[in-house]
């Protein structure tokens, strides 16, 4: 083989960059974040010791009590965190159980 | 000559009144923080429960922020990593009748990146505390 013959390019390997991975700062986005206190927060309302509640009966769910205590049946959520020593399951609610409506 | 001495003391009284009266906001002046205490859990009177300044990537951090006197303040924990990334800040805005604790804590779901992070705490937006820890 001359001298000026190209070169099998097998030989002639660049480096592979194809799997470098860009750095960066890290992601805080999800950071979960809380507090609580032995004072009292200021401008806290005073406690009345009244609250509304609602006794489930046959046929609802919480979307259906939902929609109709708040006319949003989106804000279900909020009825099963007020309650969730009450309600293990969401989708399983039972007639007489008292529900503590936010 | 004589000197009335009545102009010179409406004048001393003024300089003192506008000095007190600065506008300052002094609802939280009663309020102030004695100590900042950074670990792995809280205990039920919200102190730390294990002082630590090294955590898991899967850690809860917890500050335990200890104030004296009374009044209304804001407290504001900011959380920094490295070089100043900001974290997370969150406040409470209190009214204490004496001492009191007031905890904040953060936790990230995929596990916090390794390295030193800071945490500052405010009163009313003045220096109140500040710990720096690692997470490894």
């Amino acid at each position: 083989m001359g001298i000026f013959d190209r070169k099998d390019d097998k030989n002639d390997k660049s480096p592979d960059f194809s799997n470098v991975r860009g750095g960066g700062s890290p992601d805080f986005s999800n950071v979960r974040a809380g507090g609580s206190s032995t004072a009292p927060a200021a401008n806290q309302a005073p406690a009345t010791g009244a609250s509304r509640t609602y006794v489930v009966v046959g046929g609802d769910s919480l979307s259906k009590i939902a929609k109709r205590e708040y006319g949003d049946a989106q804000k279900w959520p909020q009825i099963y965190e007020a309650n969730r020593d009450i309600i293990k399951d969401p989708d399983l609610i039972y007639p007489g159980q008292i529900l503590r409506l936010p | 000559m004589r000197i009335s001495i009545i102009p010179v003391l409406a004048v001393c009284l003024a300089a003192i009144l506008a000095a007190a009266c600065g506008g300052k906001d002094t609802s939280g002046a009663g309020v102030s923080v004695t100590g900042v205490d950074v670990g792995r859990s809280l205990a039920a009177d919200k102190s730390i429960g294990d002082v630590t300044d090294s955590f898991r990537p899967g850690d809860t951090i917890y500050a335990s922020v200890k104030t004296e006197g009374a009044g209304t303040a804001t407290l504001t924990a900011t959380w920094t990593y490295q070089e100043g990334q900001k974290v997370n800040e969150s406040s409470q805005t209190i009214a204490p009748t004496g001492p009191a604790r007031t905890e904040f804590h953060v936790s990230k779901p995929d596990g916090w990146p390794a390295g030193r992070y800071r945490l500052d705490v405010t009163l009313n937006g003045n220096p109140g505390g500040t710990k720096q820890f690692d997470v490894k």
